[in-house]
């Protein structure tokens, strides 16, 4: 039954009425509340990152524009309800396609790694192994930029550029010449999930280099004065175990053990059973990886358990933040409550410029120190119950110098622990560089 | 997300509490200023004089009584108009093509392109050539005339609008709730078609088209097929959607602007074509190139350079650059071929066939139009037909085909009259029915409220979004 034309008319002017009030409506509060300048976030929580400030005005940027131009930016980094706007963004694009397998972000091409022995350097055969279950990915699966999704897990992909990592060769060996008569200087380049965790012919489709060839050809070109720590291999032996996150681009706690292993090795000292240790577990972690590919479905349905070995000889540790404040904290801590974004946190007490630990149990004076990326905070506490004072810079932030450690603390043990990216790429060079002084 | 929840709902504001149609236009021309002045106030001083030169050029021609002396101003106005775009525009452009020929000169300055200073210079031109033809009488107010050549929703991103078009809406408007209603729902259409279906295409495109040289290279034959098709779509619906949103503020204010696009990857022929993608531009050149060069009323070689001028000026108009030129070029042969070599042969080709042989001609030329430069342009051409040595498909082109296939689906939906043909549906089926009729009043009342949510979620993330034709 159909309504009568006068009715239609009616019922017509008032559809279009209440489309005109709501469509008014919204734009005036969406625009009144764009306006509530305390409600403006400074971070976001999503992007894992600090929002644009409100830009200073010049003459230039006036006159050339770029001050509205910043503004505009301001506006929509800082709108107040941007955070569940992306939400919904993100949800809505979760549904573009068919995402259980992705690849996020921009495409990479990587360098050949030459060989290194066509540079001269001795490279050593590896030793036979212990057989361990093959925890090797053949599937081919999501991939964004440089992330890939597969199964419900990411992997960071690597791609080798060779002038970066020839300098940052050449910069460990100026370190090494600087610092050889006062420390020992080991030189861990930590492998990123993909090369220990995907097969070689999927990560070849992808265009990816092989990490063991690039640690190889980085180690290769370093004095042999330098300790080398090779974890690849044994990262790769027990490919099988939770060594990387799925939802994060970390190594997991039991990942940085077997590179603990390996610097045991290399040190000639016996590293201690992983059994023997306490634990405590933060389950419903989701890392950068989701983060980094909007909150892919496939991430969120595998979120990680974080699981942290408690030190034996101590989990006492002071820590100084980039203002000068100093707080004593936990080596591994209880993040329960934290974000689930935020659970790595457990560790180390996370970036810090200068960090230290005393160990009771050792009383030989041995002291190292680390210099670190984010890798490291997993590996630190593992190093606790090996010497009796354990310093730790991250490399990012520090202005802390070998010399003045040395001076300062009577340290034997310099240990530079890299994330593969951080050695082949050259915004960490300088830093190091000025570390190493 | 400034201009849509602070700048324009202050517009909005301003022209229902404005009473008098001078009220509202001295507002419209503050938020005008203010808008175009955005984006740099150094560039409103140009706007500013190219108007007082018009304005001075087309009151000459209108008080002159010798023809000789209107057709002076004339050539003086319109040479003054495009000394000015060539300058700004094209000096970078004739000097660095000059010097990679000659060797000099040895620097070459560096000019900033004004914002929109293609379309308003059009614009005035028109202006002026309409007022010489006695097609409507010059504005004796120079605010009037400056406000038409600065109007903000049209004036930096299209359409080409004609002052005699538009000249009664600046005396005397009135938006009736009707047009209001339509002009939201249009300015919501437009909205979301930029936020949600041109920039996610983009962001398909640039996956594989906005990268260096060596990763160019790497792509595999359908990676650029894909990023080609992507950059289709999202030429057409970034463009169309500033058009739609012109169009839309220009209803809910009261301005009537004439459309820019008629589904134009419809088309099944390329002169069709172009008699549906920005409609404005075309007739633009028609209008005052073509014809006045004499159009089709002269020998076949007299047209066929006729076609050629107007083709490189329209390439040279969306850009300073040869690929620009080479692309309008392209255009110009292919209606060239249509119109002097295979016009009754392609009258017998069922358009079941024309309309997709046309589409890849198009998808064709926007690879052209995509890269200025012309080492890349190689390396994609040649990667297109596999001959850069990496096969047909990679894992990173299959999965963004699969991650965004429903995208690519809509989006490609959305570029032909298929929603138009499902509301026109839903409105003859609101008349049979009580049920069908609150259905359809449901969505007409809602759809503008979820687009505009949806657009913001969209923009959300999106601090720092370009449009593609603001160059031009």
């Amino acid at each position: 039954m159909s309504l009568t034309k006068s009715k239609r008319k009616q019922a017509n002017g008032l559809i279009r009425g209440v489309k005109i009030l709501a469509f008014g409506l919204v734009l005036a509060v969406m625009g009144f509340i764009g306006l509530l300048w305390f409600l403006r976030p400074d971070t976001s929580v999503i992007e894992k990152r600090t929002l644009t400030e409100f830009p200073t005005i010049t003459w230039s940027t006036f006159w050339d524009g770029s001050f509205f131009k910043a503004v505009d930016t301001w506006y929509a980094d800082t709108y107040p309800l941007r955070e569940r706007l992306i939400s919904g963004s993100q949800s809505l694009e979760n549904h573009y396609g068919l995402r259980s397998d992705q690849i996020v972000g921009e495409a990479l091409v990587a360098d050949d790694i030459p060989d290194p022995d066509a540079a001269g350097e001795e490279v050593q055969a590896a030793e036979p192994e212990e057989i361990l279950p093959d925890g090797t990915v053949t599937e081919i699966g999501e991939m964004q930029g440089q992330i890939y999704i597969t199964n419900n897990c990411g992997y960071g992909l690597y791609y080798f550029t060779q002038s970066p990592a020839d300098q940052f060769a050449a910069t460990m060996n100026q370190i090494y010449a600087n610092v050889k008569d006062k420390v020992n200087l080991y030189v861990m380049i930590c492998p990123i999930s993909a090369g220990v965790m995907l097969d070689q012919a999927v990560l070849e489709d992808m265009g990816c280099s092989s990490e063991k060839d690039a640690i190889d050809y980085i180690y290769g070109k370093m004095d042999p004065g330098i300790h080398t720590v090779s974890a690849f291999d044994n990262l790769k032996k027990h490919n099988a175990e939770y060594i990387y996150f799925h939802t994060d681009h970390h190594w997991t706690a039991l990942g940085a053990y077997y590179a603990y292993q390996a610097f045991c090795q290399e040190k000639g000292i016996e590293a201690h059973n992983v059994a023997d240790y306490e634990t405590m577990e933060f389950p419903g972690f989701l890392g950068t990886f989701c983060s980094s590919s909007n909150n892919s479905p496939a991430l969120q349905a595998n979120p990680d358990t974080v699981v942290a070995y408690i030190p034996k000889g101590t989990n006492a540790m002071t820590m100084h933040y980039t203002n000068g404040s100093v707080v004593d904290w936990f080596i591994v801590n209880d993040v329960s409550g934290y974000a689930k974004s935020e659970l790595y946190a457990t560790f180390v007490g996370g970036d810090r410029p200068f960090s230290y630990a005393h160990n009771p149990t050792i009383t030989d004076g041995s002291a190292v120190m680390v210099i670190k990326d984010s890798y490291g905070n997993a590996f630190i506490p593992w190093l606790v119950d090996h010497y009796e004072y354990i310093y730790w810079v991250d490399a990012r932030y520090t202005s802390n110098t070998i010399s003045q450690m040395v001076r300062d603390y009577n340290i034997q043990d310099v240990i530079y622990e890299v994330q593969i990216y951080n050695s082949s790429t050259a915004n960490m060079l300088g830093k190091y560089a000025a570390i190493g002084q | 997300m400034l201009f849509v929840f602070f700048f324009l709902t202050a517009n909005l504001i301003s022209q229902l509490v404005l009473k008098t149609a001078r009220g509202k236009n001295i507002a419209m021309l503050v938020f005008s200023l203010i808008f175009y002045s955005w984006s740099g106030p150094r560039y409103l001083f140009l706007l500013l004089g190219m108007v007082l030169i018009c304005w001075l050029g087309a009151l000459g021609i209108q008080r002159s009584q010798e023809g000789r002396r209107r057709k002076q101003y004339l050539i003086l106005t319109v040479a003054l108009c495009l000394v000015i775009l060539g300058i700004f525009k094209y000096t970078g452009f004739f000097l660095g093509t000059f010097q990679s020929l000659f060797g000099v000169p040895e620097t070459i300055p560096t000019i900033v392109l004004p914002i929109g200073i293609s379309f308003y210079t059009f614009q005035l031109i028109s202006y002026v050539v309409d007022v010489y033809r006695g097609q409507v009488r010059a504005q004796e107010k120079y605010w009037v005339l400056l406000l038409y050549a600065s109007l903000f929703h049209q004036c930096i991103a299209g359409p080409i609008v004609r002052y005699q078009d538009i000249h009664q809406d600046i005396i005397r408007r009135r938006a009736t709730l009707g047009e209001i209603s339509r002009g939201i729902s249009r300015f919501t259409v437009g909205l979301a078609k930029k936020a949600i279906l041109a920039n996610g295409c983009a962001a398909i495109a640039d996956a594989f088209f906005e990268v260096g040289p060596e990763e160019l290279a790497a792509v595999p034959a359908l990676g650029i097929l894909l990023a080609a098709f992507a950059f289709t779509l999202q030429i057409y619906l970034d463009f169309s959607a500033y058009s739609d949103m012109a169009i839309g503020m220009g209803l809910m204010c009261g301005f009537h602007y004439k459309e820019n696009f008629n589904y134009p990857y419809l088309s099944q022929s390329i002169g069709e074509f172009w008699r549906r993608w920005h409609i404005s531009l075309g007739s633009f050149f028609r209008d005052y190139v073509y014809i006045p060069l004499g159009g089709n009323r002269c020998p076949v070689p007299r047209q066929i350079l006729n076609l050629f001028v107007v083709w490189f000026l329209t390439g040279l108009w969306h850009g300073a650059s040869w690929n620009f030129v080479l692309w309008g070029l392209y255009f110009g042969l292919l209606i060239g071929l249509e119109r002097f070599l295979l016009g009754e042969k392609l009258a017998r080709v069922p358009g079941a066939v024309k309309t997709p042989v046309v589409f890849l001609l198009v998808l064709f030329s926007w690879i052209l139009f995509k890269f200025t430069d012309f080492s890349m342009l190689a390396i994609a051409l040649k990667g297109l037909f596999g001959l850069n040595g990496n096969g047909l498909m990679g894992v990173d082109v299959s999965l963004a085909f699969k991650n965004n296939i429903f995208f690519l689906i809509f989006s490609a939906v959305a570029a032909t009259p298929f929603g138009k043909t499902l509301r026109t549906m839903l409105k003859n089926l609101s008349r049979r029915n009580q049920v069908w009729f609150w259905i359809n009043g449901v969505w007409e009342a809602l759809h503008p409220v979820l687009l505009l949510i949806l657009s913001a979620m969209a923009l959300a993330g999106d601090s720092y979004n370009p449009f593609l034709y603001f160059q031009f």
